[in-house]
């Protein structure tokens, strides 16, 4: 019981503690804090346009490597004609 | 509603609950700059269940207790690195403690009784804070950490409780 008196005493001391003011500066603080969330933020349209942009990009590079492929084909082609011709011309 | 009202409205008691918990006025100033963004965003979400005093003074505990746990981290990471033999930011309470509202005269026993408190479980200080320091009522308190007012009236037993076993340990 005489402990239970000590701990209260004891958690009473804080009683001593004055209460403050927050400073307004935190105010200002906050609002610019929650204004760069905001810029930082993206917004829908910036999104959407973003991905479909690497869409096209990723669509683009794949129209040209094909496209590489079937000239590098048609190159290979070409140049076994020319060899079997000149096997039959030799 | 406008941040600067909700601001104007809830401050102080934002900010002295930071410092119940924090003791800090850097580390207690940070928390209630976090708690009013965290109002800002996430003020749609508050489906009026409590009453909005409630709710900030919530957020309040919680980002007060997040910030007890990153300080506590950073002992333990600064322990580490004295083993290594590298440098790191220690924390002494008696240094961290820089609390605007405390006299000079009383500084001394209350930085004893601050570290005493800062070793009890989060829910049982929560509950010492809110119903020892910040004066609420057992109700109130059960309303801000969303338990009954006999789980508070409980954990107030409980961390009482503790601190005799704490305050043996430190006579012996």
């Amino acid at each position: 019981m005489k402990q239970e008196t000590n701990i209260d005493e004891l958690l009473s001391q804080w009683t001593k503690v004055d209460k403050v003011d927050a400073p307004d500066y935190l105010l200002t603080r906050i609002k610019a804090k929650i204004e760069n969330q905001v810029n930082d933020k993206l917004t829908p349209g910036f999104a959407i346009s973003f991905g479909l942009s690497f869409i096209l990009l990723i669509i683009f590079q794949v129209s040209a490597i094909k496209q590489m492929k079937e000239m590098n084909s048609s190159a290979s082609v070409q140049n076994e004609f020319y060899q079997s011709n000149d096997i039959y011309n030799d | 509603m406008q941040i600067e009202n909700i601001y104007y409205e809830y401050k102080d008691q934002v900010f002295n609950l930071a410092l119940s918990y924090l003791a800090n006025k850097e580390d207690a100033e940070e928390v209630t700059q976090d708690v009013f963004i965290s109002v800002y965003q996430t003020a749609e979400q508050f489906r009026g269940e409590s009453k909005f005093s409630t709710w900030i003074y919530r957020i309040t505990v919680n980002k007060s207790l997040d910030k007890i746990r990153s300080r506590k981290r950073k002992k333990r990471w600064a322990t580490i690195l004295s083993f290594t033999g590298e440098k790191g930011e220690t924390i002494d309470y008696a240094v961290h403690f820089d609390h605007p509202g405390v006299k000079m005269e009383d500084k001394e026993s209350l930085v004893k009784l601050y570290g005493i408190i800062d070793s009890l479980p989060d829910n049982q200080r929560t509950a010492i804070v809110l119903t020892k320091f910040e004066d609420r009522s057992q109700e109130e308190a059960a309303e801000i950490m969303g338990i009954t007012r006999k789980a508070v009236e409980s954990l107030v037993q409980r961390a009482k409780k503790n601190l005799m076993e704490k305050l043996e340990v430190a006579r012996d």
